[in-house]
């Protein structure tokens, strides 16, 4: 299956969220890979601690793949190639976890016909391997989105799964911004039709991810002032409202993530060590990452109403 | 007010749900069976909050609030919760229409015979009653309102589906449940000289005045009802002989379809309209539970949703009639005379069958509160109300301990009996119907007149009543099995009630639901305004606005920061003090003390330079 995650803007923890529902996913037994097609800033390889491509690789990326300049994008086997310690050694049941990097200096580039039949190819050949492909795209409508919207409109990827994921921040300006990626001109659903898709099946397929996300009722706020938790929960009800009339509203979403230290200093893989031994990481973000890796590919939890 | 109906309506719907819903499917039925009756009391238990107080909507999965989403969790998350609730309402509308499609209203269970060791036999369990008519007025409002919502978040054609077909079963119900409340609306004539006369005269005549002037005064009080009877003319009551000078009538709903009552000749498919059985008499209990139901239709709610289609509006304004008549015929019966007190307040109530209870009082009360409503009543005449109400609550042992063989008891259990006349022509015994939601009726209509009235002292009494009687009702649930944490287990309170019930009752706790609903309006207001607070409040804000123009005057604004920020919070509390006083009055006072203590800080800091110098 193939789940594409995008944002509708920078610094919504996109790539550090769905790399860590990824990563819970092999831990689960399932593989799979990466793609960064963050083309303009590719920089998975800090995310899973990947030395040699901190910032994109120099050993034929994927950019450098979609380009034509070779026939095969560069691998890394996170188990085997991570400088960090825990993510060292696949852990007994899980599965395989590769990253396909982006090149460094890479940026960004228009859709051409050999792009597209290059990245369809390179889907369906990861399909056959992997048990899900996840491929992070960049924040907002770029071309990395308009090249894999036209590629899984192609006849030959007609039976291959795929799913779409939004990640947006739960404030207001995230959830307008979310909606209109979505919704708005050149959006994700426009775009999709323009290369042949079908509304339905586009709109059904996709999901938004909230991160960073404060409960207002949660005990940990309780450093707050009465008044502060008054007027958060006024704020949260309204952002309901406003996600409910923008279409973002909790029936399209697939789960949330709650505000981490970790992922908002080190925007790393919280390991279960994080939060068991050395307790820097807290128990619900991993349960959400948890709960999210089944939730992308449990089709129940994509019913619509 | 120590009621929370939010905490409380919560902690219903999570018992409701864990009696309810067990492996993955709803059970019908709890102490009494399953019947066409019980079966939609259990469904209002969820669905009167989730459609009448905000906070409890769970139609819109978006926007559903978690803690409701919470409660409801065994029956799925945010957006299953609604498709589960309509495949069980669907299997509810379903199982009560029979082959032919005709809605079926039964009393089932919930029909018992008097002494002799009978029992009723299948035609008379299915005979149809106006307590499904009137539940089924309401959860169909319900459903076809939660539908209206729901379908708007709705994309998938499947669930359109769904949604449709409910809806039609829904409307289809509404209509035959409305066509049979019009069926079942009696006007009973009689003479004043016969015992039915002579009983309602004993009743309203509390000036001691001469029998010939009651029977004038009486008539004259209800020239305008009676002339309105001539415009009833779809479904039962129409053309009565009431003109002669010394005639007196009752009117309201019977138990069932009245005798004769002819067809209702409407647009809408609700099958066949059976032939009537019951006795042609208003009933004090069916009458209250049916104006309670057509005051649904309506409601701002109904209106503002448009849940009704027009031949629907049609029999529903043919209700609205016969509702209008009713309650004034009631509320001036109930209040009627110059006497040193009401009818009503003659506790108990006899009826003209000759029968008397408390309970009937507190029926009757239900119905002047309604007619008060319309004209307008005083708080003076409401709080008469609330003072009956609460010395009923002290005769019913709600309010008062119990002595040893306190007949009183048998409101609560047994209950209070009610015969059927006209239910053994089918054969078979005459079946009665047991009333036993004494506790729970007080409850809902002690919260109705708190929030009709607007003098603090009064509502305050009537609220404390409110709470002594939910007090009561919280002892009175069942404390263990699946049904624990709803109603109604009588011997928790009174020790010589020795009957004990493992399962809920959905009677009671659908009349209990209804009173929190209720007093969950109370708190929809803001609270009352006094004159005295306002006034006080407007004297201290201008006195503090002075002392702060003063302080300006003398330049402290221009000073250093500390004293800068001080003084730009009293302008802040001034500026609200101002904007609230009419609303919140209080608040608005102790802003203006707030900002007086800091200003006389000022002052007496200053004062000392001086005393000083």
């Amino acid at each position: 299956m193939l789940i594409f995650a995008t944002s509708d803007k920078g610094g919504t923890g996109r790539s550090v969220t769905s790399s860590n529902v990824l990563y819970r996913s092999a831990l689960q037994g399932s593989d799979v890979c990466y793609l960064d097609f963050d083309f303009g800033s590719p920089t998975a390889g800090s995310i899973f601690n990947i030395n040699h491509a901190l910032r994109g690789t120099t050993r034929g990326g994927l950019h450098s793949y979609l380009d034509g300049a070779h026939g095969e994008p560069q691998r890394i086997d996170v188990w085997a190639e991570s400088d960090r310690p825990s993510l060292r050694d696949r852990p007994p049941g899980a599965g395989r976890l590769v990253l396909l990097p982006g090149d460094s200096g890479g940026g960004e580039f228009p859709t051409t016909r050999e792009n597209i039949e290059r990245c369809a190819r390179l889907f369906l050949r990861l399909e056959e391997e992997f048990d899900v492909t996840l491929v992070d795209l960049s924040a907002g409508r770029s071309y990395a989105t308009e090249i894999v919207l036209a590629a899984t409109a192609r006849a030959e990827l007609r039976s291959v799964r795929w799913r779409w994921l939004v990640f947006h921040r739960w404030t207001r300006q995230h959830v307008l911004a979310a909606s209109g990626l979505v919704h708005g001109q050149r959006g994700i659903v426009e775009t999709g039709i323009r290369h042949g898709h079908d509304r339905t099946r586009l709109t059904e397929s996709l999901r938004f991810v909230r991160t960073a996300v404060v409960d207002p009722d949660s005990p940990e706020l309780e450093g707050l002032q009465p008044a502060q938790l008054a007027w958060l929960r006024a704020c949260n009800q309204d952002l309901l409202e406003l996600a409910s009339r923008e279409r973002v509203g909790r029936t399209l979403v697939l789960g949330s993530v709650p505000l981490d230290p970790v992922l908002q200093w080190r925007e790393q893989l919280i390991s279960d060590n994080d939060v068991w031994a050395r307790r820097i990481a807290n128990r619900e973000t991993v349960e959400a990452f948890d709960s999210l890796a089944k939730r992308i590919v449990d089709d129940t939890a994509w019913e619509t109403l | 007010m120590r009621i929370q109906p939010r905490q409380q309506l919560l902690e219903i719907w999570a018992a409701t749900v864990r009696a309810s819903w067990r492996d993955d499917r709803w059970h019908w039925g709890g102490r009494d069976g399953s019947n066409s009756i019980s079966d939609a009391e259990q469904l209002l238990c969820l669905l009167l909050p989730a459609t009448r107080v905000p906070t409890f909507k769970i139609d819109n999965p978006n926007e559903s609030a978690s803690e409701m989403i919470r409660v409801l969790r065994p029956l799925g998350n945010a957006t299953q919760i609604p498709r589960v609730l309509i495949r069980v309402l669907t299997e509810y509308f379903t199982k009560y229409t029979d082959e032919s499609g005709t809605p079926v209203f039964s009393g089932g269970s919930y029909f018992e015979v008097h002494h002799t060791g009978a029992s009723p036999t299948g035609d008379q369990k299915r005979l149809d009653i106006v307590d499904s008519f009137a539940m089924s007025v309401t959860l169909s409002l319900a459903t076809v309102g939660f539908l209206k919502v729901f379908r708007k978040t709705v994309t998938r054609s499947e669930t359109h589906q769904e949604i449709d077909r409910l809806e039609q079963l829904a409307s289809l119900r509404l209509s035959a449940a409305m066509v049979g409340l019009l069926r079942s609306f009696s006007v009973y004539p009689f003479d004043a000289d016969s015992p039915e006369g002579q009983a309602l005269i004993r009743t309203v005549n509390q000036g001691q005045l001469p029998e010939r002037q009651v029977v004038a005064q009486l008539r004259s009080a209800l020239e305008q009802t009676m002339a309105s009877f001539r415009e009833i003319t779809i479904g039962s009551a129409q053309v009565l002989e009431l003109d002669p000078t010394d005639r007196l009538f009752e009117c309201g709903w019977s138990w069932g379809v009245v005798k004769d009552a002819p067809p209702i000749e409407t647009g809408e498919p609700v099958g066949e309209q059976p032939k009537g059985l019951a006795q042609d008499a208003p009933y004090l209990y069916f009458t209250v539970i049916a104006l309670d139901a057509i005051e649904d239709l309506f409601s701002e709610r109904t209106r503002i949703l448009g849940l009704l289609n027009e031949e629907q509006q049609r029999l529903a304004r043919a209700l609205q009639l016969r509702w209008e008549l009713t309650r004034t015929y009631w509320a001036k019966v109930a209040t009627f005379g110059d006497g040193p007190r009401w009818p009503l307040e003659d506790i108990p109530w006899r009826t003209t069958d000759q029968e008397s209870s408390d309970y009937f009082t507190l029926l009757v009360t239900s119905l002047a509160v309604k007619g008060l409503v319309n004209d307008r009543g005083s708080d003076a005449e409401l709080s008469r109300v609330g003072a009956v109400l609460s010395e009923l609550a002290n005769r019913a042992r709600i309010t008062r301990r119990t002595y040893e063989h306190d007949p009183a008891l048998d409101l609560h259990s047994p209950g209070v009996r009610i015969q059927l006349v006209g239910s053994d022509q089918l054969g078979g015994p005459q079946l009665s119907w047991v009333v036993s939601d004494f506790s729970a009726l007080l409850l809902q209509r002690a919260a109705v007149i708190a929030r009709l009235l607007s003098d603090a002292r009064h509502r305050d009494d009537v609220l404390d009543l409110a709470d002594r009687a939910w007090d009561h009702l919280l002892l009175r649930r069942l404390a263990e099995g699946p049904g624990r944490s709803l109603w109604d287990q009588p011997d928790r309170v009174f020790d010589q009630v020795d009957f004990h019930y493992t399962e809920p009752s959905w009677y009671h706790t659908e009349r209990v639901v209804h009173g929190l609903v209720n007093s969950a309006d109370i708190l929809a207001r803001p609270p009352l305004r006094s004159e005295r607070l306002a006034a006080m409040a407007r004297d201290l804000l201008s006195e503090a606005e002075h002392l702060y123009d003063m302080e300006l005057l003398s330049g402290t604004a221009e000073a250093n920061p500390r004293l800068r920020e001080s003084m730009y919070n009293v302008r802040v509390s001034l500026r609200r003090g101002r904007e609230i006083i009419q609303d919140k009055p209080g608040v608005s006072m102790a802003l203006a003390l707030d900002v007086l203590l800091t200003l006389d800080e000022f002052e007496a800091a200053r004062r000392d330079v001086t005393e000083a110098g």
